[in-house]
């Protein structure tokens, strides 16, 4: 699992859970979701769970910050740090 | 008494108590006190005094609590803002409030910078995290109890935001009530789950800091996020929680509070903001002992009647009562004619007493009663059943919102013509939805609607919903040409289920998409 798989991933999650399929294709990779209220923080657990269940990546809550949530390229990218962290921890 | 000599003279009493709690970052009762007096020294040298306004733009921090705490010792006053309040919303504030610094986390600094330049150059904006000054030497300014202590910026019906003055003395008649009804003491250790633009937080800041207890903030992304809510009230110890009924619907709902035992230490859980519906409040007395109050209140008047949820209650089929008049207010209800309303009447809740703000920044000063806007009911013991709202103003997890004022923002989109907002959606799931006429010829996108709004509005208070009226077409209107809000509502929900059937019919089949919201954890 690379970023931009991740990205890609996020971006039809956000378009179909959040932006009703976004017909007009408007949502970009940095697109302010939080600023724009795409997501609030009640959107940012179910998105939290979303990765959990799609790629087994837990988000810490101390990750959980208006700056990780930026758009969908600083999401994917917490996402890949995260799951590199606990592969380390894996096979340390 | 000031607001200020609360966490003042619990710093001589207790002075290495825990005060503040924000993730690790903790402070005792001394600790805040130096940072208080030294933020207070960097805002003298600015020139900041007795009845000037400090706008504080933050996330929740410590050192926004030590600098809240430094602005009163200077007898002056507060306008707190939620980092993610927009940039340019921040810029009209202050200069709407006339504030003489505004205080900016370091990463923001050059965003309102740049926001001020252009309209009022010169205003001094300070790091609200820097360090420079070492001098701790205590400041207390006198300031009398009718002097301004904060400013809450609320959304206004009519497309701008009013800010609310309360004075010490308000503040203090509010926070003194509530620390003798709910009898917190040192050992208390409150949540501060409300944004400290909501009035929620004034209980959980200085019942802590009257008793020398402990407040334990909780980041505005994890407001809602259900399983570190639970997680936050065991680990904190949390003994006194207040919040929206819809925070505490999410954990009982999402977060599994109810499958664990109720942590012994929780003794009280107040409530406000919105109904809470009674299934979640009999599911919450039967899984804990804690006492259940629901405090009633605008924030022009803070907490002005209270309930405490008992056998009764429960067997209702509505949510609690609001109660009876608390914090030295006198309430009642009037009915249309001016008369007072007796039991079985209804009408529309007036508040008279010390809470009542001083008025709104700008307006005239408020004199005599406050009148709520909402309806209530007058039960035979005097008591208030909450009926509803007067006007245009929603709540959104308890926030209010003046429809106006989002309508104002959406149609303020240059191929916008006009916008009308109405809320959809009830409890966790309420959202608003606007429909938008678009200028002859243009077909803005639902995402630049937003991005618009964004510009001025709190994110709490953007559409979620964007509805492009067909071109050649006008919103609905009542026979006195008023838009039609409740058709509206209706239209969106017709235009949600089209949408869902598009969508199901375009998808594989093996993947029924479930629609917005559909997919909870």
């Amino acid at each position: 699992m690379n970023q931009a798989e991740v990205e890609d991933a996020l971006m039809e999650f956000i378009r179909q859970e959040f932006l009703w399929g976004d017909e007009e294709g408007e949502l970009t990779k940095t697109t302010p979701l939080l600023e724009w209220g795409i997501i609030d923080s009640l959107r940012t657990a179910v998105l939290v769970g979303h990765v959990r269940e799609q790629f087994g990546v837990f988000v810490s809550p101390a990750k959980i910050n208006s700056r990780n949530f930026r758009d969908v390229t600083t999401i994917a990218a917490v996402v890949a740090a995260e799951a590199a962290n606990s592969a380390e921890k894996e096979t340390a | 008494m000031t607001l200020h000599e609360l966490a003042i003279d619990s710093t001589t009493k207790f002075p290495d108590r825990l005060a503040v709690a924000s993730g690790a970052d903790t402070l005792t009762y001394r600790q805040l006190d130096e940072a208080a007096n030294r933020f207070a020294h960097r805002l003298r040298d600015l020139g900041v005094g007795r009845g000037d306004r400090v706008l504080l733009w933050s996330d929740k921090s410590t050192d926004m609590i030590a600098a809240m705490q430094g602005v009163l010792r200077l007898g002056a006053a507060y306008v707190p803002l939620d980092g993610t309040s927009p940039v340019a919303r921040v810029a009209m504030l202050a200069a709407d409030c006339g504030a003489v610094v505004v205080c900016a986390e370091s990463s923001r600094l050059a965003a309102i910078r740049a926001a001020v330049d252009g309209d009022h150059a010169g205003l001094p904006c300070l790091d609200l995290h820097s360090e420079s000054t070492v001098d701790t030497k205590a400041v207390n300014e006198p300031v009398g109890d009718d002097e301004l202590a904060y400013i809450l910026y609320t959304s206004g019906s009519t497309g701008t935001p009013k800010g609310v003055c309360i004075s010490h003395r308000n503040a203090r008649a509010f926070v003194d009530w509530a620390v003798d009804e709910l009898r917190i003491g040192p050992e208390d250790r409150l949540a501060n789950h409300a944004p400290l633009v909501f009035d929620l937080s004034v209980l959980d800041l200085y019942g802590a800091f009257a008793t020398g207890a402990s407040v334990h903030l909780l980041a505005a992304e994890l407001a809602n996020a259900p399983a570190q809510l639970v997680r936050f009230l065991y680990d904190q110890g949390i003994t006194i929680w207040y919040s929206v009924p819809s925070a505490l619907l999410l954990m009982m709902r999402n977060g599994g509070l109810l499958d664990q035992h109720a942590p012994d230490a929780l003794r009280v859980v107040c409530f406000a903001g919105e109904p809470f519906q009674i299934e979640g409040v009999r599911a919450l007395e039967a899984w804990t002992g804690a006492r259940l109050l629901n405090l009633y209140g605008p924030t022009e008047t803070n907490v002005c009647t209270y309930h405490e949820v008992g056998g009764p209650d429960l067997a209702r089929q509505r949510p609690p009562l609001i109660g009876k008049a608390c914090s030295g207010d006198e309430v009642w209800a009037e009915r249309p004619d001016g008369t007072v309303a007796g039991p079985g009447e209804e009408g529309e809740l007036v508040v008279s007493g010390p809470t009542v703000m001083m008025g709104y920044w700008g307006a005239e000063p408020q004199v005599g009663p406050y009148r709520t806007g909402d309806i209530v009911r007058v039960l035979d013991d005097g008591a208030f059943d909450y009926v509803g709202r007067r006007d245009h103003t929603v709540k959104v997890r308890g926030r209010r919102i003046g429809l106006g004022e989002v309508e104002v923002a959406a149609a303020g989109h240059p191929d916008v013509e006009d916008a009308a907002v109405v809320l959809v959606g009830s409890g966790m799931d309420a959202r608003l939805a606007a429909f938008v006429v678009p200028v002859r010829g243009r077909a803005p996108g639902p995402l630049a609607v937003k991005a618009h709004c964004a510009r001025v509005l709190p994110s709490y208070a953007l559409p979620d919903h964007i509805h492009l009226v067909a071109a050649g077409e006008d919103l609905p209107r009542t026979r006195n040409g008023k838009v039609d809000r409740p058709a509206l509502v209706r239209r969106h929900t017709e235009l949600v289920a089209q949408r869902a059937e598009r969508r199901l019919a375009s998808a594989p089949a093996a993947d029924p998409a479930p629609g917005p919201e559909g997919r909870t954890p």
